[in-house]
């Protein structure tokens, strides 16, 4: 029964202190429509990171965790979320927020009973993955090697400055592994009062509800609902992520990655057509702590931002580029000037980098204190010639990669032979700038993948063909955007997916129009 | 006429409803009267002769008994909500086959040259759709399988208890250490292993090693066929001893290079342990372990 009362107490405020976080601070009721399952979707993952980040930031600063911090932090999530539903209710806008979410009429695929039956096929698999995940104790390779043994030192230590994790001799996989895993899992240990890695699991499932919200809640808003619910139960269904042992049922940092990740480029995405200067600027600064979530879960997170950044710029000059030669106007392009849209991208992201700067560099200067033993130094190995002398590994390494993408379909899903497809199909939207954006960051993931390959220390053969399978896992969401931004019909109001609707779209009463 | 259609729609969804509703009736009542031990004798005798094959077909069928009572009971309950809804499900039903044509067929466009491409873009997108809920259909199957396979060597017991996933020996090791340790000792160790899994399992016990360069990146391969590098207790520096303060040095080898058979009776309360452990009196175990209480040699 304690049990139970602990993990709903820590699960439960976890969310509720996203819930508050995204009521007050990303999407004020008064400013933006925010579909229902957006919301919440963005609440559970808005929550978790926030407990890991508090977390490491009240120890950090020599704060002692344990069950007073956790009863805490749980407690303060429970008054702030039901506070924040309270005045969410007192919204009439809000109050009704499944109908607000924008079923557009004028959309030849909106359908009210597909949304509705998505929805329940949804919930069907999260329950499943709930179920699934529960039935094992934590047992894979990295999940006890590198997070649930920093997790029980962190819960027997009351620290992230705990003796053993500074000591080069304690035995432990990467010890410069971020710590946002171990940090929740001692979360919920503490608040049990006793470490069970069974249950620290649950954290997993609840991250696999959070990206398939957040996605079907904005894919629903910019794409419309029926398309955006079917392309949320899609990503729900692709295999890798769930129901295969290494996705979301585990607790590998890969599946959680995939889902900040996920989030972080889903908002990038969205703020590349959102009209409202505003708006673009808050999804930047979402985009930006949900991607300093990812760097905090694992280190490919942190190639994931700089791949954001250099991805998000090249299609930014890419466009102003093709905008320039063309020198006319798309149809739903706005009045404002290339320059001043360039600018005002450049601004963004900007503020992208900083704020996800400023988040990880606490953890950045906690880091050079964690011993080095078996860590792979890619970047400290990274040379010109480096790279030039282990070209030769591309002759092993790109043909593996074809085959897990293309041939092993069976076995993690049919996304990659769908992205092309969406690609190939709709190749002049393809272009556009939103969607260059994607294209261009999962090129550079797989370009990441190739490199890391070429500076490891590790047996290629091995390293790489253990991972590449969880590595393609964590970026399974963008490829799912891509499919679900190409394959969109347009409608009345957007003459092509990811563009920004014109003037007169601006001037629709919120109240009363479907679209942001 | 759209009455007429309407009335038939309704029917049929009111009939399939009903004989779902049957059936699942029928599959709750013998699931749930059948007791699970009936189950697990049948799946006993239908296993191979062989004591491991049968232990798996025991768990898996009660497993997946267990599971066919929960989904049959809720499939019951849903259904016979549904039934009693029967007009409004006939529509919604009506309206999601309506929803997902719309959703699949090629859609308007305005151009003439248009349509052709439109209405392959749109087959594309169709068929995949159909293809990926259908692959998943099968990956949903595959993985509720495999959990019920799982679950005899898993249940719900605690990783603490079942040790899962790690070689017989390394359990072997973190069982004896288990009872010859302190909680809160420090334990060097000497070994040719990879110790994430012991050190895991024996917290809050800490687990010390110096781990050789060469073995850093590798990772073991079962039944040692790969053998990694490591030190032996003569190679560590005398400081390494002071800095840590062990309580316990344990020396812990499996490998060809390291493996000395002289010294497989060394530790006699290992040794007692492992014969325990095995039923055998005259048990000698093919790797070397060596625990000893550490005491800092005099100046």
């Amino acid at each position: 029964m304690m049990i139970l009362l602990a993990i709903v107490g820590g699960l439960g405020g976890s969310v509720l202190l996203g819930r508050a976080a995204v009521q007050f601070v990303i999407a004020p009721p008064s400013e933006e429509k925010t579909p229902f399952s957006e919301r919440w979707g963005l609440s559970i993952v808005l929550g978790i990171g926030l407990t890991g980040w508090l977390s490491f930031l009240w120890s950090w600063s020599n704060g002692r965790l344990g069950f007073a911090f956790s009863a805490g932090l749980a407690g303060f999530g429970w008054l702030a979320g039901l506070w924040a539903i309270w005045q969410s209710s007192r919204q009439p806008v809000q109050s009704s927020s499944l109908a607000v979410d924008p079923h557009r009429s004028n959309s030849p695929t909106a359908g009210p009973r597909l949304v509705k039956a998505c929805q329940w096929l949804i919930a069907i698999l999260v329950l499943l993955a709930f179920a699934q995940s529960m039935l094992t104790p934590q047992r894979f390779w990295d999940e006890r090697a590198i997070f649930a043994i920093k997790a029980k030192v962190l819960f027997e230590d009351s620290s992230i400055n705990s003796s053993a994790l500074l000591n080069p001799e304690f035995v432990q996989y990467h010890p410069q592994y971020p710590l946002m895993l171990p940090l929740i899992e001692q979360h919920l240990y503490s608040l049990m009062g006793h470490a069970e890695d069974r249950w620290a699991k649950l954290w997993f499932p609840l991250l696999y509800a959070g990206l398939v919200l957040s996605f079907s809640g904005v894919c629903s808003r910019r794409l419309g609902a029926a398309w955006g619910w079917t392309c949320g139960l899609l990503l729900a269904t692709v295999p890798i992520l769930m129901p295969d042992e290494y996705g979301f049922l585990c607790a590998q940092a890969d599946a959680a990655v995939a889902c900040f990740h996920g989030i972080a480029v889903l908002y990038l995405w969205d703020g590349m057509s959102c009209p409202s200067p505003k708006f673009r600027l808050r999804k930047a600064l979402l985009a930006g702590f949900v991607a300093s979530c990812a760097a905090f879960t694992k280190d490919e997170g942190t190639a994931f931002l700089i791949i954001d950044v250099l991805s998000w710029t090249a299609a930014m000059a890419l466009a102003t580029l093709m905008r320039a030669v063309s020198r006319r106007k798309s149809p739903g392009e706005s009045s404002e000037s290339h320059f001043a849209m360039l600018r005002s991208g450049v601004f963004r992201v900007l503020l992208f980098t900083s704020l996800a700067g400023t988040m990880l560099l606490p953890w950045f200067a906690h880091r050079r204190r964690l011993p080095e033993v078996t860590e792979m130094h890619y970047v400290g190995r990274m040379s010109l010639s480096a790279l030039y002398d282990r070209l030769s590994t591309l002759r092993w390494s790109l043909p593996h990669l074809a085959s897990r993408m293309f041939g092993e379909w069976k076995e993690w899903g049919l996304q990659w032979w769908i992205g092309l497809a969406a690609i190939v199909t709709r190749p002049k939207r393809a272009i556009e700038q939103p969607q260059l954006f994607l294209i261009l960051n999962l090129f550079g993931a797989l370009a990441a993948l190739l490199v890391a390959g070429m500076l490891a220390p590790a047996e290629l053969e091995e390293h790489l063909g253990g991972s590449t399978h969880r590595f393609l896992m964590q970026i399974v969401p963008v490829v799912m955007l891509l499919v679900a931004a190409l394959w969109a019909e347009p409608t009345g109001d957007f003459e092509s997916v990811g563009k920004r609707p014109d003037s007169t779209t601006r001037r629709i009463p919120r109240e009363h129009g479907t679209r942001v | 006429m759209l009455f007429r259609k309407n009335r038939t729609i309704e029917q049929a969804v009111a009939v399939c409803l009903a004989a779902a509703w049957c059936i699942s009736v029928c599959l709750s009542l013998a699931v749930w009267l059948i007791p699970v031990d009936v189950i697990k004798v049948r799946a006993f005798d239908q296993a191979p002769e062989e004591s491991f094959a049968q232990f798996e077909a025991v768990g898996k069928a009660e497993a997946i008994w267990w599971m066919l009572r929960v989904s049959s009971a809720g499939a019951t309950l849903f259904l016979a909500y549904t039934w009693r809804r029967r007009i409004a499900a006939a529509g919604f039903m009506s309206g999601l086959i309506e929803d997902v044509f719309n959703l699949l067929r090629r859609k308007t466009s305005s151009g003439k040259s248009l349509k052709s491409l439109a209405g392959i873009v749109a087959w594309v997108r169709g068929t995949s759709i159909v293809a990926m809920l259908g692959l998943a259909c099968i990956h949903q199957i595959h993985g509720m399988s495999k959990r019920a396979s799982d679950w005899p060597y898993y249940r719900l017991n605690n990783g603490d208890e079942i040790l899962p996933n790690i070689s017989d020996s390394n359990r072997a090791v973190i069982r004896y250490l288990r009872t010859a340790t302190p909680e809160q000792s420090r334990i060097l160790v000497v070994s040719d292993q990879k110790l994430f899994f012991l050190s895991y399992y024996l917290l809050p016990r800490h687990l010390l090693h110096h781990m050789h360069p060469d073995a850093e990146h590798l990772i073991p391969r079962k039944n040692q066929e790969r053998q990694l590098a490591a030190y032996r207790l003569s190679d560590l520096p005398a400081t390494l001893f002071r800095e840590q303060g062990p309580d316990y040095v344990l020396e812990y080898f499996e490998g060809p290079e390291y493996v000395e058979s002289e010294r497989a009776t060394e530790d006699a309360d290992w040794l007692r342990f492992i014969r325990n452990w095995q039923r055998d009196p005259t048990y000698v175990p093919t790797y070397t372990v060596v625990l000893r209480r550490w005491t800092e040699p005099a100046q």
